[in-house]
Protein backbone atom coordinates (compact mmCIF):
# COMPACT_ATOMS: atom_id res chain seq x y z
CA UNK A 1 0.00 0.00 0.00
CA UNK A 2 1.79 3.09 -0.97
CA UNK A 3 1.05 6.56 0.59
CA UNK A 4 1.99 9.28 -1.03
CA UNK A 5 2.37 12.85 0.38
CA UNK A 6 0.27 15.12 0.08
CA UNK A 7 1.39 19.15 -0.79
CA UNK A 8 -0.39 21.95 0.15
CA UNK A 9 1.14 25.14 -1.40
CA UNK A 10 0.33 28.91 -0.31
CA UNK A 11 2.12 31.35 -2.24
CA UNK A 12 1.73 35.23 -1.71
CA UNK A 13 2.62 37.01 -4.83
CA UNK A 14 0.40 40.23 -4.23
CA UNK A 15 2.49 42.76 -6.41
CA UNK A 16 2.21 45.47 -3.64
CA UNK A 17 3.02 42.74 -0.57
CA UNK A 18 5.51 40.92 -1.45
CA UNK A 19 5.04 38.73 2.22
CA UNK A 20 7.45 36.88 3.63
CA UNK A 21 5.90 33.34 3.27
CA UNK A 22 6.25 31.63 -0.18
CA UNK A 23 5.45 28.30 1.20
CA UNK A 24 3.81 25.82 3.26
CA UNK A 25 4.30 22.31 2.88
CA UNK A 26 2.19 19.70 5.27
CA UNK A 27 4.11 16.18 4.95
CA UNK A 28 2.20 13.15 5.09
CA UNK A 29 4.34 9.85 5.35
CA UNK A 30 6.59 10.83 2.16
CA UNK A 31 7.99 7.43 2.12
CA UNK A 32 7.67 5.27 -1.08
CA UNK A 33 7.63 1.67 -1.58
CA UNK A 34 6.36 -1.77 0.66
CA UNK A 35 3.92 -2.49 3.36
CA UNK A 36 3.69 0.89 6.28
CA UNK A 37 2.31 1.63 9.36
CA UNK A 38 -0.98 3.80 9.91
CA UNK A 39 -0.44 7.24 8.89
CA UNK A 40 1.03 9.49 11.18
CA UNK A 41 0.30 13.38 11.82
CA UNK A 42 2.59 15.98 10.21
CA UNK A 43 5.56 16.57 11.73
CA UNK A 44 7.28 19.15 10.39
CA UNK A 45 5.78 21.94 8.60
CA UNK A 46 8.51 23.61 5.94
CA UNK A 47 8.38 27.48 4.63
CA UNK A 48 10.49 29.96 2.62
CA UNK A 49 10.98 33.14 3.91
CA UNK A 50 12.62 36.19 3.44
CA UNK A 51 13.66 39.17 5.84
CA UNK A 52 12.28 42.04 4.55
CA UNK A 53 14.52 44.48 7.15
CA UNK A 54 17.46 43.25 4.60
CA UNK A 55 15.69 44.48 1.49
CA UNK A 56 18.31 47.02 1.10
CA UNK A 57 21.57 45.62 1.52
CA UNK A 58 23.42 43.89 -1.30
CA UNK A 59 22.72 40.49 0.33
CA UNK A 60 18.96 40.08 1.69
CA UNK A 61 18.51 37.15 3.97
CA UNK A 62 16.08 33.99 2.86
CA UNK A 63 15.78 31.35 5.50
CA UNK A 64 14.16 27.86 5.69
CA UNK A 65 11.74 27.56 8.80
CA UNK A 66 11.38 24.25 10.15
CA UNK A 67 8.40 23.68 12.18
CA UNK A 68 8.57 20.12 13.76
CA UNK A 69 5.79 18.53 15.95
CA UNK A 70 6.77 17.87 20.04
CA UNK A 71 10.15 15.20 19.83
CA UNK A 72 10.99 15.31 16.23
CA UNK A 73 14.01 16.74 15.44
CA UNK A 74 16.40 17.44 12.46
CA UNK A 75 19.94 17.53 11.94
CA UNK A 76 22.87 19.83 12.57
CA UNK A 77 25.74 20.09 10.09
CA UNK A 78 27.32 17.85 11.82
CA UNK A 79 24.22 15.07 12.72
CA UNK A 80 26.34 13.13 15.52
CA UNK A 81 25.80 9.41 15.61
CA UNK A 82 23.24 9.16 12.89
CA UNK A 83 21.23 10.72 10.49
CA UNK A 84 21.44 13.75 8.36
CA UNK A 85 21.18 17.40 7.85
CA UNK A 86 19.10 19.34 5.71
CA UNK A 87 20.10 19.97 2.00
CA UNK A 88 19.24 23.13 0.67
CA UNK A 89 19.50 23.65 -3.33
CA UNK A 90 19.14 26.97 -4.69
CA UNK A 91 17.76 27.37 -8.15
CA UNK A 92 19.15 31.04 -9.09
CA UNK A 93 19.04 33.49 -11.53
CA UNK A 94 22.75 33.77 -13.65
CA UNK A 95 24.64 36.06 -11.19
CA UNK A 96 23.30 35.12 -7.65
CA UNK A 97 24.81 33.02 -5.79
CA UNK A 98 23.81 31.66 -2.00
CA UNK A 99 25.79 31.94 1.14
CA UNK A 100 26.51 29.31 3.47
CA UNK A 101 23.41 28.29 5.64
CA UNK A 102 23.92 30.03 8.70
CA UNK A 103 23.70 27.45 11.30
CA UNK A 104 21.95 28.25 14.70
CA UNK A 105 23.77 26.18 17.62
CA UNK A 106 22.40 23.07 17.87
CA UNK A 107 20.82 21.23 20.72
CA UNK A 108 21.87 17.38 22.11
CA UNK A 109 19.31 14.87 21.81
CA UNK A 110 20.72 11.75 23.38
CA UNK A 111 18.56 8.41 23.06
CA UNK A 112 19.20 4.58 23.87
CA UNK A 113 22.70 5.44 24.52
CA UNK A 114 23.59 7.51 21.28
CA UNK A 115 23.52 11.18 20.82
CA UNK A 116 22.82 13.19 17.59
CA UNK A 117 22.83 16.96 16.92
CA UNK A 118 19.65 18.84 16.04
CA UNK A 119 16.95 20.74 16.80
CA UNK A 120 14.17 20.34 18.22
CA UNK A 121 11.05 22.84 18.03
CA UNK A 122 10.82 25.20 15.98
CA UNK A 123 14.44 26.25 13.65
CA UNK A 124 15.52 28.76 10.35
CA UNK A 125 18.22 27.74 8.57
CA UNK A 126 18.92 31.36 7.01
CA UNK A 127 21.26 32.28 4.11
CA UNK A 128 22.41 35.57 2.24
CA UNK A 129 21.71 35.71 -1.14
CA UNK A 130 23.66 38.22 -3.19
CA UNK A 131 23.12 39.64 -6.49
CA UNK A 132 25.01 41.05 -9.67
CA UNK A 133 25.75 45.06 -9.34
CA UNK A 134 22.64 46.42 -11.04
CA UNK A 135 21.94 49.52 -12.88
CA UNK A 136 18.97 51.48 -11.34
CA UNK A 137 15.77 50.20 -9.91
CA UNK A 138 16.48 46.25 -8.59
CA UNK A 139 13.64 43.87 -10.43
CA UNK A 140 12.11 41.29 -8.45
CA UNK A 141 12.94 37.73 -9.68
CA UNK A 142 11.63 34.53 -8.79
CA UNK A 143 13.92 32.19 -7.22
CA UNK A 144 13.41 28.35 -6.01
CA UNK A 145 14.61 26.42 -3.52
CA UNK A 146 14.54 22.18 -3.29
CA UNK A 147 15.03 21.21 0.50
CA UNK A 148 15.56 17.44 1.51
CA UNK A 149 15.23 16.69 5.17
CA UNK A 150 15.23 13.83 7.40
CA UNK A 151 12.93 13.87 10.30
CA UNK A 152 13.07 11.72 13.40
CA UNK A 153 11.55 10.69 16.28
CA UNK A 154 12.12 7.09 17.43
CA UNK A 155 11.69 6.50 13.72
CA UNK A 156 13.28 8.65 10.92
CA UNK A 157 11.21 10.17 7.60
CA UNK A 158 12.56 11.67 4.91
CA UNK A 159 11.19 14.71 3.25
CA UNK A 160 11.10 16.79 0.43
CA UNK A 161 9.63 20.14 -0.66
CA UNK A 162 9.94 22.43 -3.54
CA UNK A 163 9.57 25.86 -2.82
CA UNK A 164 9.34 29.69 -4.47
CA UNK A 165 9.82 33.60 -3.87
CA UNK A 166 10.32 36.53 -5.31
CA UNK A 167 13.58 38.28 -4.59
CA UNK A 168 14.97 39.97 -3.28
CA UNK A 169 11.87 40.86 -0.42
CA UNK A 170 10.76 44.37 0.09
CA UNK A 171 10.27 46.46 2.80
CA UNK A 172 6.85 46.11 4.22
CA UNK A 173 5.30 47.16 7.42
CA UNK A 174 2.41 44.81 7.19
CA UNK A 175 2.37 42.42 10.60
CA UNK A 176 3.14 39.35 8.66
CA UNK A 177 6.30 41.46 7.77
CA UNK A 178 7.10 41.48 11.33
CA UNK A 179 6.89 38.27 12.37
CA UNK A 180 9.22 37.28 9.93
CA UNK A 181 11.75 39.54 10.36
CA UNK A 182 11.26 38.66 14.72
CA UNK A 183 12.31 34.95 12.86
CA UNK A 184 15.26 36.11 11.71
CA UNK A 185 16.38 38.41 14.30
CA UNK A 186 15.43 35.61 16.68
CA UNK A 187 17.58 32.88 14.71
CA UNK A 188 20.71 35.46 14.77
CA UNK A 189 21.09 35.40 18.48
CA UNK A 190 21.61 31.52 17.89
CA UNK A 191 24.39 31.97 15.65
CA UNK A 192 27.71 30.93 17.27
CA UNK A 193 29.95 33.79 17.54
CA UNK A 194 33.69 34.81 17.54
CA UNK A 195 34.59 34.26 21.40
CA UNK A 196 35.40 37.99 22.45
CA UNK A 197 38.64 39.53 23.37
CA UNK A 198 40.14 37.80 26.93
CA UNK A 199 38.15 34.57 25.63
CA UNK A 200 40.37 31.83 24.45
CA UNK A 201 39.81 28.29 23.38
CA UNK A 202 42.89 26.02 23.55
CA UNK A 203 43.11 22.45 23.25
CA UNK A 204 45.37 19.49 24.07
CA UNK A 205 45.58 15.93 23.62
CA UNK A 206 45.69 13.60 26.86
CA UNK A 207 45.54 9.68 25.91
CA UNK A 208 42.22 8.98 25.18
CA UNK A 209 40.29 12.10 25.61
CA UNK A 210 41.02 15.80 23.81
CA UNK A 211 40.46 18.69 26.50
CA UNK A 212 39.52 21.76 26.10
CA UNK A 213 40.60 24.82 28.21
CA UNK A 214 38.48 28.03 28.10
CA UNK A 215 39.90 31.11 29.51
CA UNK A 216 36.43 33.37 29.64
CA UNK A 217 35.92 37.10 30.22
CA UNK A 218 32.94 36.40 32.14
CA UNK A 219 32.10 33.63 34.59
CA UNK A 220 30.33 30.26 33.14
CA UNK A 221 29.08 27.75 35.53
CA UNK A 222 28.75 24.73 32.49
CA UNK A 223 29.51 24.73 28.65
CA UNK A 224 28.50 21.76 25.97
CA UNK A 225 30.62 21.37 22.89
CA UNK A 226 29.14 20.44 19.65
CA UNK A 227 32.30 19.50 16.87
CA UNK A 228 32.19 20.38 13.41
CA UNK A 229 33.85 17.47 12.37
CA UNK A 230 32.05 13.61 12.74
CA UNK A 231 34.36 10.98 14.10
CA UNK A 232 36.75 13.29 16.05
CA UNK A 233 34.83 12.71 19.35
CA UNK A 234 32.46 10.12 20.74
CA UNK A 235 29.85 12.07 20.77
CA UNK A 236 27.68 9.91 23.23
CA UNK A 237 30.21 10.24 25.89
CA UNK A 238 29.38 12.29 28.67
CA UNK A 239 31.81 15.51 28.16
CA UNK A 240 33.32 16.24 31.88
CA UNK A 241 33.00 19.94 32.71
CA UNK A 242 35.23 21.35 35.45
CA UNK A 243 35.76 24.63 36.59
CA UNK A 244 39.65 25.84 36.55
CA UNK A 245 40.76 29.09 37.46
CA UNK A 246 39.44 31.90 34.88
CA UNK A 247 36.96 29.55 33.12
CA UNK A 248 36.53 25.91 32.33
CA UNK A 249 37.93 22.51 31.33
CA UNK A 250 36.12 20.18 29.05
CA UNK A 251 36.99 16.54 28.32
CA UNK A 252 35.83 15.18 25.62
CA UNK A 253 36.63 11.24 24.38
CA UNK A 254 38.58 10.62 21.40
CA UNK A 255 36.19 8.74 18.87
CA UNK A 256 37.88 4.97 18.74
CA UNK A 257 37.37 5.27 15.40
CA UNK A 258 38.82 8.52 14.16
CA UNK A 259 38.75 9.16 10.25
CA UNK A 260 41.73 11.34 10.06
CA UNK A 261 44.50 12.98 12.00
CA UNK A 262 42.76 15.72 14.46
CA UNK A 263 45.09 19.10 13.87
CA UNK A 264 42.55 21.16 15.66
CA UNK A 265 39.27 20.89 17.44
CA UNK A 266 36.78 22.97 15.42
CA UNK A 267 33.09 23.42 16.75
CA UNK A 268 30.70 25.26 18.57
CA UNK A 269 30.51 25.94 22.38
CA UNK A 270 27.23 26.44 24.16
CA UNK A 271 26.99 28.15 27.33
CA UNK A 272 23.86 27.86 29.78
CA UNK A 273 22.96 31.56 28.97
CA UNK A 274 22.76 30.92 25.42
CA UNK A 275 25.82 32.22 24.50
CA UNK A 276 27.41 30.43 21.84
CA UNK A 277 30.97 30.50 20.68
CA UNK A 278 33.12 29.50 17.01
CA UNK A 279 36.13 27.40 18.29
CA UNK A 280 38.81 26.54 15.99
CA UNK A 281 41.88 25.29 18.76
CA UNK A 282 44.87 24.09 17.66
CA UNK A 283 45.56 20.97 19.15
CA UNK A 284 48.95 20.52 21.37
CA UNK A 285 50.15 17.98 22.99
CA UNK A 286 49.69 17.02 26.73
CA UNK A 287 51.00 19.89 29.14
CA UNK A 288 53.06 16.92 31.32
CA UNK A 289 54.65 15.92 27.48
CA UNK B 1 56.33 4.60 48.22
CA UNK B 2 57.99 3.74 44.81
CA UNK B 3 56.43 -0.09 45.06
CA UNK B 4 52.66 1.45 45.80
CA UNK B 5 53.57 3.97 42.52
CA UNK B 6 54.13 0.59 40.77
CA UNK B 7 51.02 -1.32 41.57
CA UNK B 8 48.84 1.88 41.03
CA UNK B 9 50.53 1.93 37.24
CA UNK B 10 49.47 -1.54 36.89
CA UNK B 11 46.19 -0.82 38.23
CA UNK B 12 45.78 1.77 36.18
CA UNK B 13 46.90 -0.12 32.79
CA UNK B 14 44.80 -3.29 33.34
CA UNK B 15 41.70 -0.42 33.80
CA UNK B 16 42.58 1.04 30.49
CA UNK B 17 42.54 -2.30 29.31
CA UNK B 18 39.95 -2.98 30.80
CA UNK B 19 37.89 0.05 28.73
CA UNK B 20 39.62 -0.82 25.24
CA UNK B 21 37.61 -4.07 25.25
CA UNK B 22 34.19 -2.10 24.64
CA UNK B 23 34.40 -0.58 21.39
CA UNK B 24 36.37 -1.51 18.26
CA UNK B 25 39.59 -0.55 16.51
CA UNK B 26 40.25 -1.15 12.94
CA UNK B 27 43.36 -2.64 12.75
CA UNK B 28 42.60 -4.69 15.96
CA UNK B 29 41.24 -8.08 16.63
CA UNK B 30 37.46 -7.92 15.84
CA UNK B 31 35.31 -9.45 19.39
CA UNK B 32 33.98 -12.29 19.17
CA UNK B 33 30.73 -12.74 19.65
CA UNK B 34 27.92 -15.31 20.46
CA UNK B 35 24.36 -14.78 18.87
CA UNK B 36 21.48 -16.78 17.77
CA UNK B 37 20.05 -16.67 14.18
CA UNK B 38 16.88 -16.69 12.63
CA UNK B 39 16.73 -20.55 12.53
CA UNK B 40 17.39 -20.68 15.78
CA UNK B 41 21.28 -21.53 14.94
CA UNK B 42 23.81 -20.29 17.36
CA UNK B 43 26.67 -18.31 15.70
CA UNK B 44 30.25 -17.53 17.27
CA UNK B 45 32.60 -15.05 14.77
CA UNK B 46 35.62 -17.52 16.29
CA UNK B 47 33.52 -19.86 14.09
CA UNK B 48 34.30 -18.18 11.07
CA UNK B 49 38.09 -17.64 11.53
CA UNK B 50 39.47 -18.88 7.92
CA UNK B 51 37.21 -16.66 6.08
CA UNK B 52 36.38 -13.12 5.44
CA UNK B 53 32.96 -11.96 7.64
CA UNK B 54 30.85 -9.03 6.87
CA UNK B 55 28.44 -7.63 9.53
CA UNK B 56 25.73 -5.69 8.03
CA UNK B 57 23.48 -4.02 11.27
CA UNK B 58 20.19 -3.78 9.55
CA UNK B 59 16.53 -2.17 10.55
CA UNK B 60 13.61 -3.08 8.24
CA UNK B 61 11.86 0.26 8.41
CA UNK B 62 14.90 2.74 8.37
CA UNK B 63 14.83 4.70 4.71
CA UNK B 64 18.41 4.32 4.63
CA UNK B 65 18.19 0.73 4.86
CA UNK B 66 14.95 0.71 2.64
CA UNK B 67 17.16 2.26 0.05
CA UNK B 68 19.13 -0.55 -0.05
CA UNK B 69 16.93 -3.32 0.08
CA UNK B 70 14.18 -1.75 -1.71
CA UNK B 71 16.69 -1.18 -4.87
CA UNK B 72 17.92 -4.49 -4.83
CA UNK B 73 21.45 -3.21 -4.29
CA UNK B 74 22.19 -4.79 -0.09
CA UNK B 75 20.91 -8.14 -1.87
CA UNK B 76 23.08 -8.51 -5.06
CA UNK B 77 26.18 -7.70 -2.78
CA UNK B 78 25.26 -10.27 -0.40
CA UNK B 79 25.01 -13.13 -3.26
CA UNK B 80 28.28 -11.63 -4.79
CA UNK B 81 29.93 -11.96 -2.10
CA UNK B 82 28.66 -15.20 -0.51
CA UNK B 83 29.54 -16.67 -3.54
CA UNK B 84 33.23 -15.69 -2.90
CA UNK B 85 33.27 -17.16 0.26
CA UNK B 86 32.44 -14.02 2.41
CA UNK B 87 30.23 -15.09 5.31
CA UNK B 88 27.74 -12.41 5.52
CA UNK B 89 25.89 -11.74 8.95
CA UNK B 90 22.63 -9.20 8.84
CA UNK B 91 22.60 -8.01 12.47
CA UNK B 92 19.18 -7.38 13.87
CA UNK B 93 20.52 -5.28 17.57
CA UNK B 94 16.60 -3.38 17.68
CA UNK B 95 15.48 -3.56 21.39
CA UNK B 96 11.30 -5.05 21.62
CA UNK B 97 8.93 -2.71 20.50
CA UNK B 98 11.31 -0.23 18.92
CA UNK B 99 11.61 -0.01 14.66
CA UNK B 100 13.14 -2.99 12.95
CA UNK B 101 12.79 -5.39 15.64
CA UNK B 102 11.65 -8.71 14.29
CA UNK B 103 10.89 -12.94 15.71
CA UNK B 104 12.53 -14.99 13.94
CA UNK B 105 9.82 -15.69 12.03
CA UNK B 106 9.24 -12.22 10.65
CA UNK B 107 12.89 -12.02 9.57
CA UNK B 108 12.73 -15.16 7.95
CA UNK B 109 9.45 -14.08 5.97
CA UNK B 110 11.31 -10.68 5.23
CA UNK B 111 14.29 -12.34 4.15
CA UNK B 112 12.17 -14.46 1.58
CA UNK B 113 10.07 -11.28 0.52
CA UNK B 114 13.33 -9.62 -0.25
CA UNK B 115 15.16 -12.39 -1.76
CA UNK B 116 18.36 -11.56 0.83
CA UNK B 117 21.04 -14.02 1.00
CA UNK B 118 22.61 -13.24 4.17
CA UNK B 119 24.38 -16.44 5.46
CA UNK B 120 22.65 -15.62 8.31
CA UNK B 121 20.77 -13.07 10.23
CA UNK B 122 21.53 -12.76 13.94
CA UNK B 123 18.83 -11.40 16.75
CA UNK B 124 20.47 -9.27 18.64
CA UNK B 125 17.14 -7.63 20.73
CA UNK B 126 19.20 -7.19 23.66
CA UNK B 127 21.91 -5.20 21.81
CA UNK B 128 24.81 -6.87 22.88
CA UNK B 129 26.64 -7.65 20.01
CA UNK B 130 25.31 -4.10 18.93
CA UNK B 131 27.04 -2.57 21.94
CA UNK B 132 30.08 -4.41 21.00
CA UNK B 133 30.85 -3.27 17.78
CA UNK B 134 29.10 -0.05 18.78
CA UNK B 135 27.16 -0.40 15.62
CA UNK B 136 25.51 2.97 15.56
CA UNK B 137 23.29 3.11 12.35
CA UNK B 138 21.68 1.03 10.07
CA UNK B 139 23.55 0.30 8.31
CA UNK B 140 26.33 0.14 9.68
CA UNK B 141 28.85 -2.09 7.61
CA UNK B 142 32.01 -3.92 9.56
CA UNK B 143 34.44 -5.76 6.91
CA UNK B 144 36.84 -8.91 9.45
CA UNK B 145 39.44 -10.52 7.71
CA UNK B 146 40.11 -14.36 8.23
CA UNK B 147 42.78 -13.75 10.56
CA UNK B 148 40.07 -11.96 12.71
CA UNK B 149 40.97 -8.81 12.41
CA UNK B 150 38.81 -5.88 12.08
CA UNK B 151 39.58 -4.48 8.36
CA UNK B 152 36.62 -1.83 7.63
CA UNK B 153 34.75 -0.11 9.71
CA UNK B 154 31.72 2.59 8.50
CA UNK B 155 29.18 3.42 6.38
CA UNK B 156 28.19 1.08 3.07
CA UNK B 157 29.48 3.78 0.45
CA UNK B 158 29.80 7.65 -0.06
CA UNK B 159 26.61 8.55 -0.46
CA UNK B 160 24.92 9.21 3.03
CA UNK B 161 21.25 9.41 1.69
CA UNK B 162 17.89 7.75 1.40
CA UNK B 163 18.00 8.31 -2.72
CA UNK B 164 18.27 4.82 -4.72
CA UNK B 165 19.00 7.19 -7.45
CA UNK B 166 22.80 7.42 -5.71
CA UNK B 167 23.51 3.77 -5.49
CA UNK B 168 24.26 3.92 -9.22
CA UNK B 169 26.97 6.58 -8.92
CA UNK B 170 27.87 5.26 -4.94
CA UNK B 171 31.80 4.26 -4.37
CA UNK B 172 30.73 0.65 -2.18
CA UNK B 173 33.25 0.04 0.29
CA UNK B 174 32.35 -2.98 1.54
CA UNK B 175 32.95 -3.97 -1.87
CA UNK B 176 36.46 -1.94 -2.00
CA UNK B 177 37.34 -3.32 0.49
CA UNK B 178 36.85 -7.07 0.05
CA UNK B 179 38.11 -6.56 -3.27
CA UNK B 180 41.24 -4.75 -1.99
CA UNK B 181 41.65 -7.51 0.81
CA UNK B 182 41.46 -10.59 -1.35
CA UNK B 183 44.03 -9.02 -3.53
CA UNK B 184 46.51 -8.98 -0.35
CA UNK B 185 46.45 -4.75 -0.23
CA UNK B 186 45.86 -3.01 2.48
CA UNK B 187 42.42 -1.13 2.19
CA UNK B 188 42.52 2.67 0.91
CA UNK B 189 39.12 3.15 2.96
CA UNK B 190 38.85 1.52 5.96
CA UNK B 191 37.02 3.77 8.27
CA UNK B 192 34.13 6.09 7.55
CA UNK B 193 31.22 8.14 9.01
CA UNK B 194 28.68 5.24 9.20
CA UNK B 195 25.24 6.60 8.12
CA UNK B 196 21.62 5.52 8.42
CA UNK B 197 18.90 5.61 11.34
CA UNK B 198 19.88 5.19 14.65
CA UNK B 199 20.11 1.30 15.57
CA UNK B 200 17.41 0.93 18.33
CA UNK B 201 18.85 -0.34 21.41
CA UNK B 202 16.76 -0.53 24.63
CA UNK B 203 16.34 2.65 26.79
Amino acid sequence: MNLLGSFIFYRGLHPRRLIAKAGIAILLLPLAGGAQDSPSPPNVRVELLTDPETSSGSSPSVGIHFQLEPGWHIYWQNPGDSGEPPRIEWQLPRGYRAGPIEWPFPQRLEHGGLVDYGYEGDVLLMQKISMPPMAGVVRPVLVSVQVKWLVCREICIPGKIHLETSFPPVSDPSPEAAVSHKLFAAARKRLPQQPPPGAVVTATSEKDRWVLRLRLARKESHAIFFPLEPGEIEDAAPQAVTRVPRGLAISLKKSSEPLKPVESLRGVLVFPSGTAYQVDAPVRGSPRE
Amino acid sequence: MRKALVLFAAFILFLAARLAAFGVSVGASAPDFTATDSNGQTHHLSDYRGKFVVLEWHNNGCPYVRKHYGSGNMQRLQKEWTAKGVIWLTVISSAPGKQGYVTAEQENEYLKKMDAAPTAALLDPTGQVGRLYSAKTSPHMFIINPQGILIYDGAIDDHPTTDVADIAVSKNYVSQGLTEAMAGKPLSISTSRPYGCSVKYPD
